[in-house]
């Protein structure tokens, strides 16, 4: 829980704190052309708001202070799950509650459903969307580090232009996205994966509601004679930026899936890492337990290879 | 800016002023007077201003004002029905669910909701729906059989 900046009284305890000392609108919006047009207008004085589950927070604590809440809650194109072109493709406005219960996401990408049940609580999950989990930019979102080893992609809607990308290259810091200006989150694509497949969500949390002392999802694909062909290795709160552990990965395509060898591969994930020590934990502490998670992890992903 | 704010609470209307800043938490306490419920961490971490909105359960906390026009509000008030305490009341006070009462109306309201879409939960299944409601007493143990003694009782009303 984060420290408001200034002091509480009594009454505020009683009544709740006001959540803004600058006077804002919200304004439902009609389109997502609207959307782009109202913050190219507003730039940094607007905020999209869905859940405001972040929003409000961060209101209260003063740690911005918006003049317009674009409110996109009610634009039906936003909100959809649907399997398409094998892809699974999700709208960016969709609740966690709506990705928590679909049985879609449960069967094709069961991962992000692992990593959905651990946020928060299901009141925050039925008006929290995905598309805001991924904006607000945590480097310990639960949702970014199974969209990551899944290869999730992006796509960011501006005025003039809509472009897609990869997950991994959609963050530049701790809670900064490189979203433009203008741009609208509207859809997380998820291709299907292959045969042969495999995949684990791990997080490591104090209580049930807690935000990630680690996170990691992997993603193993092996050959029909059982060597691992791809393998995808996502790590959170391990550095400013939900993570890859690339020479891990490395490490373990065109090899046999061998004790002594995912050990070593935890080890090199832990080694790219680069944890802070905070209020949740120490960053040996971070360095350790990931070590451990992700070797059971690959483990638990290897049951899981459908042939 | 202050604005006329149309609520349906406990299907009940009220028109009543509000700013663009106040959460429905605020307006059911102080503009309705409905203090059944709480506010205790105000930001969306401990579920003791836990409503019901549109048959979710929710954070009233981190809902602005706007957000909750024309929707479909449930608050512990709205539990009892004729005079008669909701099954899941009726366990909580047989079942010692809380002990100092302040988490109870959030727990309520999540156990409600969660009985209403899944009628016989399993013990694991109960403990993750309140995950989101914080008891600093610790009656965790006592709300979880609180609410399994509201499944017995609501199964043993229910029409055959």
């Amino acid at each position: 829980m984060k420290q408001s900046e200034r002091t509480l009284t009594s009454s505020d305890l009683l009544q709740g704190s006001d959540c803004s000392t600058v006077e804002f609108n919200c304004h439902k919006a009609q389109s997502i052309h609207e959307v782009n047009s109202l913050l190219a207008r507003y730039g940094q004085k607007a905020r999209i708001l869905v859940g405001g589950t972040d929003l409000l927070v961060m209101m209260k604590h003063s740690e911005t202070q918006p003049e317009i809440l674009v409110d996109i809650s009610e634009l039906p194109e936003l909100d959809y799950i649907q399997l398409r072109d094998g892809f699974l493709e999700i709208g960016s406005t969709t609740t966690l509650a709506s990705v928590e219960d679909s049985h879609l996401v449960k069967k094709h990408i069961p991962i992000l459903h692992e990593a959905v049940v651990t946020i928060a609580s299901r009141q925050l999950r039925n008006m929290a969307s995905l598309g805001g989990n991924l904006c607000n930019a945590s480097p310990a979102a639960d949702t970014t580090t199974s969209l990551m080893a899944l290869d999730a992609e992006v796509e960011l809607t501006g005025s003039q232009a809509t472009r897609s990308l990869s997950i991994e290259k959609f963050y530049a810091g701790v809670n900064k996205s490189i979203i433009g200006m203008d741009e609208l989150l509207t859809k997380i694509r998820v291709p299907l994966s292959p045969p042969r497949t495999g995949t684990d969500f791990f997080k490591l949390g104090r209580t049930a509601e807690d935000i990630a002392v680690v996170n990691g999802a992997v993603r193993l694909t092996l050959t029909s004679d059982g060597k691992f062909a791809d393998v995808r290795i996502a790590l959170g709160a391990v550095a400013p930026v939900v993570m890859r552990a690339h020479e891990a990965e490395e490490l373990l395509v065109g090899n046999v899936p061998q004790e002594s060898l995912i050990e070593k591969a935890s080890l090199v994930a832990v080694g790219e890492t680069k944890p802070i020590t905070d209020i949740r934990a120490s960053a040996s502490y971070r360095r350790a337990v990931t070590r451990t998670l992700l070797h059971q992890s690959f483990k638990n992903a290897l049951g899981r290879v459908d042939v | 800016m202050v604005k006329l704010v149309r609520l349906i609470v406990n299907q009940v209307s009220y028109d009543t002023p509000a700013r663009s800043s106040d959460t429905l938490a605020e307006v059911l306490r102080n503009k309705l007077g409905l203090t059944g419920t709480k506010i205790s961490c105000d930001q969306g971490d401990c579920g003791a201003c836990t409503v019901i909105v549109d048959n979710k359960p929710v954070l009233s906390c981190l809902m602005l004002i706007e957000k909750a026009e024309g929707k479909n509000i449930q608050t512990v008030e709205g539990l009892a029905e004729d005079g008669e305490l909701h099954p899941v009341q009726q366990a909580f006070i047989a079942n010692f669910g809380t002990q100092c009462g302040y988490c109870e109306p959030g727990m309520l309201m999540a156990a409600k909701a969660l009985l209403d879409g899944n009628p016989n939960p399993s013990e694991l299944e109960i403990r993750q729906a309140l995950s989101g409601n914080l008891c600093r007493c610790g009656s965790y143990r006592g709300a979880v059989k609180s609410i399994q003694a509201a499944v017995s009782l609501m199964e043993s009303r229910r029409p055959i």
